[in-house]
């Protein structure tokens, strides 16, 4: 009951907020970013060498899951705990369609010459920069961007005689995976995201369905889940994690998954590009023995990865002195000098946002890392408007980018999380999403 | 001795804080059930829509086959009645164990008060993480060494799993109300019991645990309120999977307002949470005796 009476109490507060200034005009800018290697470099490095009179930065770092539903409730409800939002092109588009994202168009004209050049917008990747605007209007700063691509361990497929094809299909992928499986001495044939949510095993298996020419809704918004598409992408991911995956399938987020592949106790890892850092770090066992692949095809043989990235925008409900500190930090943590100073703490590029600037892989330390080069001809060669085979009303590649697929895209993970440890046949898991999916989109006025 | 109004005086603003503290949120809770309202969907106005987010949880569209709030139901009945029994029994013999002056039986009491002052987030993260892991887990080392190959326990058995945890967390709680009531007993009904020649068994579950049971009936209605309220640590374990299966009725009026952002539909299901938890509460209340036992 205290949720839901929190919840509802905060969309009725709201408001700018002054209480964070103390006397002297000092600032206080609070942020959250999704748990990982790279934000929290960005905690460290901030804490060390962003020095602003007068501006206080606080940066916490929380799991994903939670760091969306957090955030989402705050724009939605004009809570003013964040000054900086964290978020991807899913929710960009949404919310700065409701008011709940500052236009930052107005903060770039208050800047003088230098301090423009010195930023240098396009040198940012556009595809990235588009993916956070509406009509040319930026909303937010992407921070780091990342598609998806196949990483796999060279050791054990020299030890077993393969060899991973440059474009895979899933076909391959699965029959790799179960070769490469030996769970007599401990080795995983491949991991992937299991734990649900529709950012979590949501993205893989998303593009999964893209790959097998599934979709999720036709051009009239009718659900067509129960397709022969969509059967043999969910039959696939439930084989590859079954027959060759981690034992723990549905714990799995990809923090463990990463865990598991840098313990060399793993053959194959499907999952974003920003992964690859971690594995290439210094305390990976695999360092220098990855190899990587683009993400797997079917039927459709392009355009099969995912296009994500984590930007930040501004509370429009902070205070102006609020906004415009936040606006400096934005800037600063999304400058060319941050990679720099990222690559200076890790020259392995572990802690190095990828995938925001073309600059990135120009720069020495970084562009002899072996996965940037796959790392950009991937990113250049997303799409998010055309994701799938067939023409379908809606853009997104690994999520349908209408608000109700958090709570959607959820679910479908939990049908799929119950299909993979046999609780639920493939029929029932099929039928309850396409009736959830049919439910939506009639629930939210998109199917007449 | 007579009431004066001064008396009323000293009391109200403790009444006050309750009835703002406890009232305010149910009252407004009721009406928020009846409005349809999505956080996520702006463009769609607040409106007010009677029952209908009650009968959207309700309705059974595909006779026989249940709708998700009964499997819910269904589940969260389980995960509280196993809980509490496992609680009770095991909560009893640890209290009976307790109930001795041994040397050391202090510390032991301390130790294992123990787990009621851990976090329950907390301890589900460290269960699920350095216990249950079947590749780097005490669980998943432990079976390896001894031959045998670990289950993904949360998994496939996430409810069994659930209860576990809620015990271990609960039992504690149990121990100390009940302990209470052991201790309560009289020296002299324990010696006659010594002299009429009872034995251990006799003597614990025919005449201790009746003499205690308006404390056990106190410890399951709090354990009842608070277990069935629990949340956090099937959302740092399980997190209500796989698919739906640990999923209780607080978890999914969690995952209604902030997964679907559906504050109607959420303030509907804590509704409906609140008065099932009431019905129960009050049949236990009856039951406890407000008499003394006659020693």
């Amino acid at each position: 009951m205290c949720l839901v009476l929190a919840v509802g109490s905060f969309a009725f507060a709201g408001g700018s907020s002054e209480g964070a200034t103390s006397g002297g005009g000092a600032v206080t800018v609070n942020m959250a970013l999704p748990n990982n290697p790279i934000s929290q470099a960005l905690a460290k490095i901030a804490a060390e060498k962003y020095k602003v009179e007068g501006v206080t930065v606080n940066v916490a770092v929380l799991p994903e899951n939670d760091l969306r539903q957090r955030l989402t409730t705050e724009a939605s409800t004009g809570g003013t705990t964040y000054d900086i939002f964290v978020f991807g092109p899913y929710e960009a588009q949404t919310w700065a369609k409701n008011g709940w994202l500052s236009n930052m168009e107005p903060y770039f004209k208050g800047l003088s010459a230098d301090k423009l050049a010195w930023y240098d917008r396009p040198d940012q990747i556009q595809g990235m920069v588009q993916s956070l605007a509406i009509n040319g209007q930026s909303y937010a700063m992407p921070f780091y961007g990342e598609s998806s691509f196949i990483m796999y361990n060279k050791a054990l497929f020299a030890a077993k005689g393969l060899t991973m094809p440059e474009h895979p299909t899933w076909d391959q992928i699965y029959d790799l995976a179960k070769k490469v499986n030996d769970p007599a001495n401990g080795i995983v044939g491949m991991t992937m995201r299991g734990a649900p949510g529709w950012g979590m095993s949501g993205a893989p298996f998303v593009t999964m369905v893209n790959a097998f020419g599934g979709r999720f809704y036709d051009m009239q918004w009718k659900a067509t889940v129960d397709t022969p598409e969509q059967r043999a992408a969910w039959q696939m991911y439930k084989n590859i994690l079954r027959d060759a995956g981690q034992k723990d399938i549905l714990s799995y987020t990809y923090n463990e998954c990463i865990a598991l592949m840098k313990s060399g106790k793993c053959g194959i890892y499907y999952d974003a590009t920003s992964i690859a850092p971690p594995l290439e770090a210094a305390d990976s066992a695999i360092r220098g023995k990855v190899g990587y692949a683009f993400a797997p095809h079917e039927k459709l043989e392009t355009n099969t990865a995912w296009l994500w990235n984590w930007a930040m925008g501004l509370n429009p409900k902070s205070s102006d002195a609020k906004k415009k500190a936040a606006f400096d930090f934005i800037l600063w943590s999304t400058s060319k000098d941050y990679i720099k100073m990222s690559l200076e703490l890790d020259p392995s590029g572990a802690s190095t946002p990828p995938g925001s600037r073309s600059s990135t892989y120009t720069l020495p330390a970084y562009s002899s890392v072996p996965y940037a080069a796959l790392t950009l001809k991937t990113l250049q060669s997303m799409d998010f408007t055309h994701p799938t085979l067939q023409p379908v009303p809606y853009v997104g590649l690994q999520y349908i980018a209408i608000p109700e697929f958090a709570d959607a895209g959820t679910k479908m993970t939990q049908f799929l999380a119950d299909y993979v440890v046999d609780k639920i046949s493939l029929n029932d898991a099929i039928k309850q999403t396409n009736d959830l999916f049919n439910q939506v989109a009639k629930d939210g006025g998109y199917q007449k | 001795m007579k009431r004066t109004s001064h008396d009323w005086a000293f009391v109200l603003p403790a009444i006050v804080v309750v009835a703002v503290m406890t009232q305010v949120p149910f009252v407004l809770t009721i009406v928020y059930s009846a409005l349809r309202w999505n956080l996520a969907r702006p463009d769609m106005p607040i409106i007010f829509s009677g029952l209908s987010n009650y009968i959207y949880f309700l309705r059974i569209p595909n006779f026989p086959e249940l709708p998700e709030f009964y499997t819910t139901l269904i589940q969260t009945i389980v995960i509280t009645l196993a809980s509490l029994t496992v609680c009770t029994v095991v909560g009893f013999l640890f209290s009976v164990l307790l109930d001795n002056k041994i040397p050391g039986v202090n510390i032991a009491r301390t130790l294992m008060l123990g787990p009621f002052f851990v976090m329950s987030t907390a301890s589900g993260v460290i269960w699920k993480t350095t216990i249950f892991n079947t590749t780097f887990g005490w669980y998943g080392v432990i079976m390896k060494a001894l031959g045998f190959a670990p289950v993904d326990l949360l998994s496939y058995y996430p409810i069994p799993v659930i209860v576990a945890l809620f015990s271990w967390q609960w039992i504690p709680f149990f121990v100390l109300v009940m302990l209470a009531g052991l201790q309560g007993i009289p020296m002299d009904l324990v010696d006659s019991m010594k002299i009429d020649g009872t034995n251990w068994v006799q003597s614990t579950f025919f005449v201790k645990l009746p003499m205690i049971g308006n404390h056990m009936r106190v410890a399951i209605m709090l354990g009842l309120i608070f277990i069935i309220k629990e949340f956090g640590l099937i959302l740092v374990t399980t997190a209500g999977g796989p698919g739906t299966r640990s999923y209780t009725l607080p978890y999914e009026v969690y995952m209604e307002v902030f997964n679907a952002s559906n504050v109607g539909r959420a303030a509907a299901l804590a509704t409906m949470t609140v008065l099932l938890t009431l019905v129960v509460v009050n049949i236990l209340y009856r039951s406890i005796q407000k008499r003394s036992s006659a020693y």
